[in-house]
């Protein structure tokens, strides 16, 4: 089953995984990843823009830093891999449905009942109470996900591979996230087939290590019924149907519960609220929506709006006003957890999410374009750190790399922020940019002679302004010096 | 066969026929079919059958993102892309080793192992490739169709009036499958009424377009079909209504989730399902005459053209015409 910080992010997709949290919330939210050694390899062609910190100084944009000089890098030998078909099974998942949960007519929250078998080791048990929450709630990807899972521990790999092949379904990019580093999987993992079903392990993105090992105030999943007057109340605002995302509750030292959440709405549903007729609203809307096609402009027909909000109190429930945080056509949340990232006592909350952009042209929808949020925040909402990194890659596309982490590189023990650059270019079209972020470049992806060496740079952490504080580009120094001279 | 359509599955999916699994080995070929059925098979080499895996909008379409499913209906024969022949012969008429026909005869006998299939001449199965959910890509609905024939010939009035999809593509059995590529068809496909008023500062121009010879929608198949209607004066004014179905994003009823459906569908209805009536306005305050005419495009033009494809290749005349004047206004 997933960890915490994945169960956090699943509560949106999914609108489940309660009785996890509660449980096993705080053990399991040490997992975050460490912080890395040494900068690894990124991809993006643009730029990377750092908004700055708020709400005091506002910081210059990242400027993208030339590699200086360019040291050929020499791949390793790749062995060409061998295709391996993916097994087919003659069972649908629907029918796996129908099958262990025959007899069931009703379960009070099925995902808790399934994880407090799993915690006693009872995986038929299990795989019967996700499914059963996979009959309940129809598209949520955690459920077969889970299902498989279950199955895993059971050692049915059929079973496990039906109930993936339908989590990968509704939405790969979230199990891709998940599948390889989860250890109830670890079995599948090594499977042939496993591979080739799931697809590429996503991005790692920006890594960012939390300072203590805990965080200091309790997290918890909002609850169902917290979720839906929280969605009635968005809906209300947006005139249209607020899918939930991403969100968690946490309950500060002081003991005030908040929560952060984030939702998407769709343009149309959006556009279409606000218009007094729907019949002519739904035409203007299609119309607006839909771009200029003479002019090559993409539809937005498909598309979202993407906001993230504050809850300052659940009983009565307060929202504050949404802030859109659109990163492009919808949203995938990978994370949103809580952690004393910086050091400074204080808990914050990590965003992490991928906005995508669907390609309607094609009878298939693909979703080939990303865009990394990455924000962290402080629990009165201010944002502390937000980074949006664009790393869509196509044919002969060069840019720059950027990955992030944290520790105390300075040595003042506090926790730097260490943004690292790389110059790429591409001379194949990748399938996704998957292949170029984390891993090192692969032939016929990356030309080898166009690997630019690494470019690091080390932001400390300013403790009166709570933030990361990029430094001075060396001709600013340099502009500085010769001013104090002048003086 | 990854269709959502079920039930015709009863039937036997166009892939089965040439792997042949049951019966002894057949020479599948359009040529070894053609020894004997030279008029079907030459007719069938003229139809948008023949060309179902040639096709350049097809192959623009399956080149950017190949899937398995699209080779269901547009290859099902033959697996080797090479030599695909498209929905020929076998893929309609081979199951199991057998010769599918609507009777059996002796000398048929004597040539192959044949049998009676009456379903042949049924609408379900044309459905079978022309009734389809999107590919489970979790962002189109999962029970959005892709296309969306059968039903909408459910819904007309020639399923009640016993037409079936033979009846009007499969004339005198024909085996070219007059379809949007044949004008004839097309021509008979609407009854288009175009009446002009002049009004203040301009022309009011009231269509009305009604199923006439058709069993579906207009335009009915792909998706991203868009029939225009476009009226225009002898100055250059001219004004379009586009017949298409229009696809966005909405929340799932429960809200748990959202996805890509049709949220609004301009086409001509199957006849039985009323008409679509729509008003233009024409910023002409000097015209007396105003035309009007019809024509299909298989994909939007700024995508074709985008694409390389030409008018030749995605656009069709439908029909053309002056329109008639409700109150005729002499030119100020």
């Amino acid at each position: 089953m997933r960890s915490m910080a994945v169960i956090l992010g699943c509560v949106l997709a999914a609108g489940a995984c309660t009785g996890k949290t509660e449980t096993k919330a705080a053990p399991q939210a040490e997992q975050v990843e460490p912080a890395q050694p040494a900068p690894a390899l990124v991809t993006s062609p643009s730029p990377v823009v750092v908004t700055p910190p708020s709400p005091a100084v506002v910081a210059p944009p990242v400027v993208v830093a030339e590699p200086t000089p360019v040291v050929p890098v020499v791949p390793e030998p790749v062995p060409v891999p061998v295709p391996v078909p993916v097994p087919v099974d003659d069972e649908t998942f629907s029918a796996l449905v129908d099958r262990l949960t025959a007899g069931l007519t009703d379960v009070e929250e099925p995902d808790r009942a399934g994880f407090a078998a799993a915690e006693r080791k009872d995986f038929v048990e299990a795989q019967r109470m996700f499914a059963f929450a996979a009959r309940q709630e129809g598209e949520a990807w955690a459920h077969p996900y889970n299902v498989a899972c279950a199955a895993a521990l059971n050692g049915d790999e059929t079973t496990s591979r039906v109930a993936l092949r339908e989590a990968v379904r509704r939405d790969r990019t979230a199990v891709a996230a998940e599948a390889y580093d989860d250890e109830d999987l670890s079995v599948m993992v090594a499977k042939e087939w496993f591979a080739p079903l799931v697809g590429d392990r996503p991005p790692a993105g920006p890594v960012i290590a939390p300072a203590g090992d805990w965080p200091r105030g309790k997290t918890r999943a909002i609850g169902k019924p917290e979720l839906e007057l929280l969605k009635a109340k968005l809906t209300e605002v947006h005139r249209a149907k607020a899918r939930i995302r991403g969100s968690l509750a946490h309950e500060t030292l002081a003991g005030v519960p908040v929560g952060f959440v984030v939702y998407e709405v769709t343009l149309f549903d959006a556009c279409v609220g606000k218009g007094a007729d729907p019949k002519a609203a739904k035409r203007e809307c299609r119309a607006e929506l839909r771009g200029d096609e003479e002019q090559g402009e993409a539809s937005q027909l498909q598309c979202t709006d993407q906001y993230l909000v504050r809850v300052s109190s659940f009983a009565p429930l307060e929202v504050g006003t949404s802030e859109k945080i659109t990163k492009g056509c919808t949203l995938k949340v990978q994370k949103v957890a809580v952690h004393d990232y910086d050091g400074d006592g204080e808990d914050e909350v990590l965003i992490d999410a991928i906005g995508t952009t669907s390609t309607p042209e094609y009878r298939t929808a693909g979703e080939d374009a990303y865009v990394r949020l990455f924000r962290v925040m402080r629990l009165d909402g201010t944002t502390q750190l937000s980074i949006d990194v664009d790393w869509q890659v196509s044919m002969g596309t060069s840019g720059v790399a950027q990955r992030f982490a944290v520790r105390d590189e300075l040595g003042k023990g506090r926790l730097d922020l260490i943004v690292s650059y790389r110059s790429f270019s591409t001379q194949d079209e990748p399938e996704v940019a998957w292949a170029l972020w984390p891993t090192p470049p692969e032939e016929g992806t990356l030309g080898s002679d166009e690997i630019g060496e690494v470019y690091t740079e080390v932001w400390p952490y300013d403790a009166a302004k709570d933030e990361w504080v990029k430094p001075p580009e060396e001709d600013e120094k340099a502009e500085k010096g010769e001013e104090k001279a002048g003086e | 066969m990854s269709r959502a359509w079920g039930l015709l599955l009863a039937l036997g999916a166009c892939g089965e026929a040439a792997r042949g699994e049951a019966g002894p080995a057949l020479d599948l070929s359009p040529d070894a079919c053609a020894g004997c059925h030279a008029e079907a098979a030459d007719s069938w080499r003229t139809s948008m059958h023949a060309r179902a895996w040639d096709d350049p909008v097809f192959r623009r379409e399956y080149e950017g993102r190949p899937h398995e499913a699209c080779r269901d209906c547009h290859a099902p024969v033959t697996s080797a892309p090479g030599r695909a022949t498209g929905i020929d012969c076998a893929a309609c008429h081979v199951r199991g080793g057998e010769v599918l026909a609507g009777e059996v005869s002796a000398a048929g006998l004597r040539a192959h192992p044949m049998r009676a299939a009456p379903e042949l001449r049924a609408p379900e199965f044309c459905g079978q490739c022309h009734q389809f959910a999107f590919i489970a890509d979790g962002v189109h609905a999962p029970d959005e169709a892709l296309q969306n024939t059968l039903i909408e010939y459910y819904a007309s009035s020639a399923d009640a009036r016993g037409l079936s999809c033979v009846s009007c593509h499969m004339p005198a059995g024909s085996h070219a499958f007059p379809g949007i590529h044949d004008p004839r068809q097309l021509a008979r496909a609407l009854k288009v009424d175009v009446a002009a008023r002049r009004v203040a500062g301009g022309i009011d121009v009231a269509v009305t377009l009604e199923g006439a010879d058709i069993g579906h929608s207009f335009p009915t198949g792909d998706v991203f079909r868009r029939a225009v209607l476009r009226v225009s004066t002898p100055n250059g004014v001219s004004a379009e209504l586009e017949m298409q179905r229009w696809l966005a994003r909405t929340a799932d009823e429960e809200g748990e989730a959202s996805h890509v459906r049709t949220v609004d569908d301009t086409r001509v209805p199957p006849p039985g399902q009323g008409v679509l009536r729509e008003t233009l306005h024409l910023q002409d305050a000097e015209a007396t005459e105003v035309v009007w005419e019809v024509v299909l495009h298989r994909l939007p033009p700024a995508r074709a053209a985008a694409a390389g494809l030409g008018p030749e290749v995605v656009t069709r005349f439908v029909a053309g015409g002056q329109a008639r004047w409700v109150v005729h206004a002499e030119p100020r």
